[in-house]
């Protein structure tokens, strides 16, 4: 039991309600178990942070006990216990946190609020055990190169409008199809054969989605195939996110021997490709998650409330756990190794 | 074999940037970097070849246009758009980012200031450089001055809206080489930066707006 922790995480900030359990130590991990519950929103609507709760509020307890089941474990085998603080839906974020507080005072365990951004790098980078990737997260919450240095993951470069989660949904749901649009829009553009030209907008390490996103509906409009207007706009977002990953990758004084990508979108094929052509180019591995562990789940969030609890943190009281819908991911401090 | 591919294999690679292999080498007698955009597989070949020109052409116009204003830039002696690759004569000096790290902080500032005015006046030429992260500045280190390099994302805009972009990676950029003084460094650079450019009331708007343009900034 010293130095061996069984922490379970909840995840609530926007369509996901996640529970993972996860066993480890400072040298190793295992995940127990990842069950989860998923709003889907209304044809030809994005999500609605109410109905978004609603659902997650009916699911939460069949979602836990499923975790636990799984896991065959009983709520006193847990040692310790973390949720997503935010940045989400308030809405969302206050479910998760509400069974959280609930389970921590009635069964008096330690509880941690996570950021969910760094759930994603943290799961990452524990499963493969990298040591100091630059990161890309890709979802749809956020569209972000980062590196751990100093204490706190610095955003080498980010998207200063859409992410590429909003740009791949809303154009699927333009185009009248269901959500999410991420794997449906993949399916589409492996069937495209001619390249369109779209708005590349790139300054520096940091880009623009929102011109390309009105050029392709457009397209769309004016006649041009699904297909390969699709293909076109994946292409040419994917080419955008890989050049500012190699521009933040070239100009790093030292530089990573690993490139870990994040978040749902990381489960593209065609995106994933192109970074591992850029790594390789740059004689540097391109890691990605099992598919399933790209999504929104509780295990990233239990990993990072096992990191806190291996290094001693002392978890706030619980009047400080209030969540946080607006929060910079290099605004918290990353205080374990 | 053509006088470009020539040049090429005589010359040395060092450096593998983002989107250029840079060599170093010799034209009749001088020592030049010889900047080729590569071709990318992970882009589609049309987007691929159309980026390449595109930034090739920029690159070499924008650059002669400063170098004809006196501002220090590399000159370019020879261009090929069909190679994507230009030759420039070579600048012997260490990246600004390099500097900052090692300077002592009055130095620092001094050279954070003078940044300021090199990047108020090409926006007051009607040029955004694009890129103007740290590590493409050079300080020579024959006169001590700042050469301003790599215009592959520049373009022609008299627009503050545009100027504050340039800013943005400025302030990005300091971030991430010095993170926790950075708002010091930036400021110095502003002031450097206020007393040439001329259309600063206008930008500061947009530049403030810009700053809260990331990712779940609390107030936006």
């Amino acid at each position: 039991m010293d130095g061996q922790f069984v922490v379970l995480g909840i995840e609530s900030t926007a369509h996901t309600f996640g529970v993972g359990i996860v066993e480890g130590s400072k040298d190793d991990f295992r995940i127990l178990s990842d069950s989860r519950s998923k709003y889907v929103p209304p044809k030809n609507k994005g999500i609605e942070p109410f109905e978004a709760a609603e659902s997650h509020s009916k699911h939460a307890i069949d979602t836990l006990n499923r975790a636990l089941g799984e896991a065959g474990l009983n709520l006193r085998d847990i040692d310790i216990l973390s949720f997503s603080r935010g940045p989400g839906l308030g809405p969302c974020l206050r479910i998760g946190a509400t069974l959280a507080r609930f389970l921590a005072l009635k069964y008096n365990k330690p509880l941690y609020p996570v950021h969910h951004g760094v759930g994603h790098l943290e799961l990452v980078s524990s499963y493969y055990k990298l040591s100091n990737p630059l990161h890309l997260l890709v979802s749809g919450g956020h569209t972000t190169i980062l590196r751990l240095k100093n204490g706190r993951y610095r955003v080498f470069g980010e998207t200063l409008d859409i992410t590429l989660g909003n740009l791949i949904d809303v154009f699927a749901r333009e185009a009248g199809l269901s959500f999410p649009g991420g794997p449906i829009i993949e399916k589409y553009a492996k069937k495209g054969r001619v390249y369109l030209d779209l708005p590349y907008t790139i300054m520096g390490t940091n880009f623009q989605f929102s011109g390309m996103l009105t050029n392709a509906l457009n397209l769309l409009k004016s006649g041009y195939s699904l297909e390969d207007v699709a293909f076109s706009l994946q292409e040419t977002a994917f080419s955008i996110v890989v050049e500012g990953l190699e521009r933040a990758l070239t100009s790093m004084e030292s530089r990573p021997d690993s490139v870990a990508v994040s978040g749902g979108v990381a489960s593209n094929d065609s995106l994933f490709e192109k970074i591992r052509e850029m790594a390789g180019y740059h004689d540097i591995e391109a890691y990605r998650l099992p598919k399933k562990l790209n999504g929104d789940n509780g295990v990233q969030i239990a990993i990072v409330g096992l990191k806190m609890a291996l290094s001693n943190i002392s978890p706030p009281p619980i009047e400080n756990t209030k969540v946080i819908q607006r929060w910079r991911i290099d605004e918290v401090d990353i205080e374990w190794m | 074999m053509d006088v470009v591919e020539e040049l090429i294999r005589s010359s040395k690679l060092i450096f593998k940037n983002a989107e250029a292999n840079i060599y170093i080498g010799n034209l009749l007698g001088k020592r030049v970097v010889i900047k080729q955009r590569v071709y990318k597989k992970y882009r589609h070949p049309v987007l691929d070849k159309r980026l390449r020109r595109l930034r090739t052409y920029r690159e070499v116009s924008i650059v002669y246009y400063l170098l004809n204003k006196g501002y220090r830039v590399p000159t370019p002696l020879f261009s090929s758009l069909k190679h994507s690759l230009i030759v420039f004569n070579f600048i012997d000096g260490r990246k600004l980012s390099e500097v900052l790290r090692s300077e002592k902080s009055i130095e620092k500032e001094r050279l954070i200031y003078s940044l300021g005015g090199i990047i108020g006046g090409i926006h007051n030429e009607g040029i955004v450089h694009g890129d103007p992260n740290l590590t493409n500045f050079i300080l020579s280190s024959r006169e001590q001055e700042i050469y301003i390099i790599d215009f592959g994302l520049s373009y022609w805009s008299s627009s503050p809206k545009d100027h504050a972009l340039d800013l943005d990676v400025v302030r990005r950029s300091l971030q991430t080489v010095e993170a926790d003084n950075y708002e010091t460094l930036f400021n110095i650079f502003l002031d450097g930066y206020q007393n040439i450019y001329k259309n600063f009331d206008e930008l500061v708007s947009f530049f403030n707006k810009l700053v809260k343009m990331g990712r779940y900034h609390e107030y936006r």
